[in-house]
C-alpha cells in the first residue's frame, strides 16, 4: 500500500482499460497502444498513473485486450514494478461496461473503485472531491460544443441524466471517462451487472453510461465535477497535451545527440535520438531515431524513425507528412 | 489437395508494413503475397486451405480470406505461443486424413512454377521438396540429394555439401506420414534452440525409407525483407508499371517497376522500381525503391510530420 495517509477514505482500487485499436492516433497506435505513446518527456499513462498513485490506492486492475497485452505487461513490469497490478483480459470488444465487468472477482465489498480511461490526463489531485457526500462521481470538462460529446444533465451538480451527443445539450460538461464509486462493489455487482443482463445494444456493445442510468433511477447520488483536464484522444490533441505540459520547455531523454539544430519551444526527444541540421519546434520526436536536414513542427514522430532529404521512403500505413 | 500455409509471426524484418498487417497480406504488384501463392496452387483441385495463424493476426486473416477466396474452404489453427515451423505444422494433425494429399508453402515464400505435375508424381514418391540453386549457400538449409531423392538436409553449412537451398515448399502424396514423422519429433522432444524444426521431421521420414523427390523451381521468390519484398516485385513486373482502380496521376512519370493501389492520387512525381499502397496521396515526390504503405499523405516540402514507429526515409 502507498500514497497519502488516509483518513477518509475505504481501500480504493483503480481500474484502467487498456484495449481498443486507437484509430484516432494511428500510425503510432499500429505498434503500440495509445496509452504507451511519448508525451512530454514520458509516455502518457505516466501522467494519469502518477495521480493515481498519490490516491489511497491499494491495487491497479488493467483490463487489456489480446493485442494490448504482451505490451501493458511489459511496460508495468519494467517502470512500475513496486505496484500491485492485476491484469484481467476483455476477450471480445463488447463495450465499456463489458471491459469493467471483467474486473468483478476482483472488487470486494466495502472498497472504493476509480475508474480512469487512457485519453484523460488530469491535473488536479482527486482526493478532496470524492470526501464529498455522494455516491460516486462523474468528472467531466466544461466544452464549447457539447453536441459532440457524452453530456452530464445535472441539477446543482448532482446528475440527472447522461445523453450522448444531444441535438440540443442541457448542459456544457462533457463526459470524460474518469469515474469514482464509493460502493464499488455494489456498482459492478448491481449496476453494470444490469447492463451485462440487459443484451448488448444496437451497436453490439455494452455501455458503461447505462449503468449511471441505472444508478440514477435508484435514486444514487452521482456528482457531475469539472476538473483541469488534458485529452490524448488524437495525434493533434496528443501533440497539443506535449505542448500544454512542457508549457515552453524542451525537454530530452538520455544520450540525446543534437549537432547545429535549433530546437524550439515544447519539444520533447525520447532517448538516444540524434538530431543534426534540424529545425524543429512543437514536436514530439520518439526514441531511437535519426533526424538530420529536417525542417519540422506540429509534429509527432515516432520511434526507430529516421529522416534525412532522400529519395528511398520506406513509410507504414497512415502516415502523413504535410 | 489440402494446402498447409503457416502465416503465424510479427514479420519484424518487414517493419513498419507488418505494424498494421500480417505480411502474407502485404500486397505485392498489387496482390496479397498470400495470393501469389494460392493462385499458382490453384492447378491443384485445392480441397481446403488451412492456415497457421497466431492470435494478433487470425482477426485480419478471418476477415480478408472470405473476400479474396469466397469459393475456398479456408481453416485456421491457432498457434499460441512460437515454437517453431515444424510445431506449427504439428498443430494442423487433425485436420489431415489418411490419404490426404497435402502441400505446405511457408509464407515467405513466392515461386514461379507449373504445380499441376504434382497430380500425377509417380507413386513411388512420397513427397517432393521444392529447392532453387543458391550460390551463397551458407545463408540457407540445403538439401542433398542422390538421383533426385533428398538424402540428408542440413541447416547453413559450412561447407558446399549442396547448393540446392530449401525455399520452404513441400508435398506430401499422404500427409498423415508427416504428420506421424512429426508427432515422433515431438515425443521425442526434438528441439534444436528450444524450438521445432523440420529437417528433424524429413529425416525421421527418409530413416524409414520414404523416399522424397528433390524439384527445382523455375524461380523463387522472397518475401521475407524490405530489400526482398524490393526485389520479388520488380521480378515480378519486369518493368512494367501496374495500377488499381481509380488511381490518379498528374504530371506524374513512372520509370518502371512501380505499383499503385487503388484509389491513390500522384501529382508531380517521379516514379521508380517502388511500392505505393491504396488511398495514398503522393505531391511533388521524386522517390525509387520505395514503399509506401496505405492511406499515406506526403507533400514535399511538408513541416508537419505524422510518421510511425520504423518508417525512413533516407
Amino acid at each position: 500500500m502507498w500514497g497519502i495517509s488516509p483518513q477518509f477514505f475505504n481501500p480504493m482500487k483503480v481500474i484502467i482499460p487498456i484495449a481498443g485499436k486507437g484509430t484516432r492516433a494511428r500510425p503510432h497506435t499500429y505498434s503500440k497502444p495509445k496509452p504507451f505513446l511519448p508525451l512530454a518527456g514520458k509516455t502518457a499513462i505516466d501522467f494519469l498513473i502518477e495521480p493515481i498513485l498519490k490516491l489511497h490506492t491499494e491495487e491497479i486492475i488493467i483490463v487489456h485486450d489480446k493485442y494490448t497485452e504482451d505490451f501493458v505487461k511489459d511496460f508495468f513490469i519494467k517502470k512500475y514494478p513496486h505496484i500491485n497490478i492485476i491484469y484481467v483480459l476483455q476477450k471480445d470488444p463488447k463495450g465499456t461496461a463489458d471491459a469493467i465487468y471483467q474486473a468483478k472477482p476482483y472488487i470486494n465489498e466495502e472498497e472504493d473503485i476509480l475508474i480512469a480511461y487512457c485519453d484523460t490526463i488530469f491535473k488536479n489531485g482527486l482526493s478532496e472531491i470524492i470526501k464529498k457526500p455522494c455516491d460516486g462521481v462523474i468528472f467531466a470538462v466544461k466544452v464549447k460544443d457539447p453536441e459532440n460529446y457524452g453530456v452530464l444533465e445535472h441539477n446543482e451538480g448532482v446528475i440527472t441524466s447522461l445523453v450522448e451527443k444531444p441535438k440540443e445539450p442541457k448542459s456544457n460538461l462533457a463526459n470524460i471517462g474518469l469515474y469514482y464509486f464509493k460502493d464499488g462493489y455494489t456498482f459492478i455487482n448491481k449496476y453494470v451487472k444490469k447492463v451485462i443482463d440487459s443484451g448488448l445494444n444496437e451497436k453490439g456493445e455494452y455501455y458503461l453510461t447505462d449503468a449511471f442510468l441505472y444508478m440514477i433511477e435508484d435514486g444514487k447520488k452521482l456528482l457531475a465535477e469539472p476538473i483541469d483536464y488534458i485529452d490524448t484522444g488524437t495525434v493533434e490533441k496528443i501533440i497539443q497535451a506535449n505542448i500544454c505540459l512542457l508549457d515552453g520547455k524542451t525537454i530530452q531523454g538520455h544520450n540525446v545527440q543534437i549537432e547545429n539544430s535549433e530546437i524550439g519551444e515544447n519539444v520533447s526527444i525520447g532517448n538516444n535520438t540524434i538530431i543534426r541540421n534540424s529545425k524543429i519546434k512543437n514536436s514530439i520526436i520518439g526514441s531511437n531515431s535519426t533526424i538530420d536536414d529536417m525542417e519540422i513542427e506540429d509534429s509527432l514522430i515516432g520511434d526507430n524513425v529516421k529522416l534525412k532529404k532522400g529519395k528511398t521512403f520506406n513509410i507504414g500505413d497512415s502516415c502523413c507528412i504535410s | 489437395m489440402k494446402i498447409i500455409i503457416p502465416v503465424a509471426g510479427r514479420g519484424t524484418r518487414v517493419q513498419p508494413h507488418t505494424f498494421s498487417k500480417p505480411k502474407p497480406l502485404f500486397k505485392i504488384a498489387n496482390k496479397p503475397a498470400i495470393c501469389h501463392i494460392i493462385d499458382k496452387l490453384k492447378v491443384l483441385d485445392i480441397e481446403e486451405i488451412i492456415l497457421i495463424v497466431d492470435k494478433f493476426n487470425s482477426d485480419a486473416f478471418k476477415e480478408m480470406m472470405p473476400k479474396l477466396y469466397p469459393n475456398y474452404k479456408v481453416s485456421y489453427v491457432l498457434q499460441e505461443k512460437p515454437e517453431g515451423p515444424a510445431h506449427a505444422l504439428w498443430l494442423t494433425r487433425d485436420l489431415i486424413k489418411q490419404g490426404d494429399k497435402v502441400l505446405i508453402n511457408f509464407c515467405d515464400t513466392l515461386f514461379e512454377h507449373d504445380m499441376s505435375f504434382l497430380k500425377n508424381l509417380d507413386p513411388q514418391y512420397d513427397g517432393l521438396i521444392f529447392v532453387k540453386e543458391v550460390e551463397d549457400y551458407r545463408r540457407f538449409g540445403v538439401v542433398v540429394a542422390e538421383d533426385n531423392i533428398m538424402k540428408l538436409i542440413v541447416e547453413k553449412p559450412d561447407q558446399p555439401v549442396s547448393k540446392l537451398a530449401n525455399i520452404g515448399t513441400y508435398f506430401f502424396q499422404d500427409g498423415y506420414d508427416l504428420m506421424q514423422s512429426l508427432q515422433k519429433m515431438i515425443d521425442k522432444d526434438l528441439k534444436v534452440k528450444g524450438e521445432y524444426y523440420l529437417p528433424e521431421a524429413f529425416m525421421l521420414m527418409i530413416y524409414e525409407q520414404k523416399k522424397i523427390f528433390v524439384q527445382e523451381v523455375d524461380e523463387w521468390l522472397d518475401t521475407g525483407k524490405i530489400e526482398t519484398i524490393l526485389d520479388t516485385h520488380k521480378r515480378i513486373l519486369k518493368g512494367e508499371n501496374i495500377q488499381g482502380e481509380n488511381v490518379t496521376l498528374e504530371d506524374t512519370k513512372l520509370e518502371g517497376n512501380v505499383a499503385i493501389a487503388k484509389n491513390s492520387t500522384l501529382k508531380n512525381c517521379n516514379i521508380k522500381d517502388s511500392i505505393i499502397g491504396e488511398n495514398t496521396t503522393l505531391e511533388g515526390l521524386e522517390i525509387h525503391d520505395s514503399i509506401i504503405g496505405d492511406n499515406v499523405v506526403i507533400k514535399k516540402g511538408g513541416k508537419i510530420f505524422n510518421v510511425g514507429d520504423k518508417s525512413t526515409i533516407f
